[in-house]
């Protein structure tokens, strides 16, 4: 076996934690500030989503990060920082404690706002780069 | 200390996230996005049912920092841009239900599995 594959692995791998880390502590502050209701829309959650969402298709399509960086950006910090968790246990708290329509609406606008920030993300990124590219 | 347990489960949470995620790719292959729905859904299964069964001191460990870095919302969202974008309408839908729906479902069975 080739050693230096495994320390790329090895520091691949931190790169990742460490990234973990800082999205989730994050997210932890966001809600520490915003601390959701139970018959209101988890505006903490809702918050991180949608940024992490745009700030992802954005990365992605921007093509300035080296394989390392976006290894840490990417799938440490932003994918950390959004959470799918605790989004279900919210829809589905909600729908429990009998707030159908609340559960639907955040669900819907969660889903719906988040493509849009990710793909107007990767537009503004597509966008940059072809600027860039014509001057 | 809230903020430390937040972290250390953050860190864990996203290397067991790439590691599901490249290992069920090199299985499956890189067309549809199954590894992300499996931590997805694996996530909010075990969110579930810490929620109802473990001790509320554990949950910046196992909920804000595990299962939040666990699972991920942005790269659900960018996945499905990038199949909309290539007009892979079928994928998309497949994509967005089994990663909504079934983290619904799972989150909620997860909450109804009684811990003893």
């Amino acid at each position: 076996m080739d050693l230096s594959s495994h320390r790329t692995i090895a520091a691949d791998y931190l790169a990742i934690a460490a990234g973990g880390a800082v999205g989730s502590l994050a997210r932890h502050w966001i809600a520490t500030a915003l601390p959701p209701a139970p018959a209101a829309i988890p505006w903490a959650t809702l918050i991180a989503n949608l940024v992490g969402s745009f700030a992802l298709g954005y990365v992605a399509r921007a093509g300035i990060l080296g394989r390392r960086q976006l290894l840490f950006v990417s799938v440490g910090v932003i994918a950390s920082f959004t959470t799918f968790s605790t989004l279900a246990g919210e829809i589905a708290q909600r729908g429990a404690d009998g707030y159908l329509s609340l559960a639907a609406g955040y669900a819907a606008a969660t889903v719906v706002c988040g493509l849009l920030a990710a793909w107007a993300g990767a537009e503004l990124a597509i966008r940059r780069a072809a600027g860039g590219a014509d001057t | 200390m809230t903020a430390l347990a937040v972290a250390v489960g953050g860190a864990i949470g996203a290397c067991l996230r790439a590691i599901l995620m490249s290992g069920i790719a090199a299985t499956v292959g890189h067309r549809f996005t199954h590894g992300l729905a499996v931590v997805n859904v694996l996530g909010s299964f075990s969110f579930g049912w810490i929620i109802a069964n473990v001790d509320p001191n554990l949950h910046p460990l196992l909920l804000t920092g595990l299962c939040g870095g666990l699972t991920t919302f942005s790269t659900f969202a960018h996945s499905a841009v990038e199949l909309l974008r290539a007009g892979r309408f079928g994928a998309f839908v497949t994509t967005t239900a089994l990663n909504l729906a079934g983290s619904l479902v799972a989150v909620a069975c997860g909450a109804a599995l009684a811990g003893h």
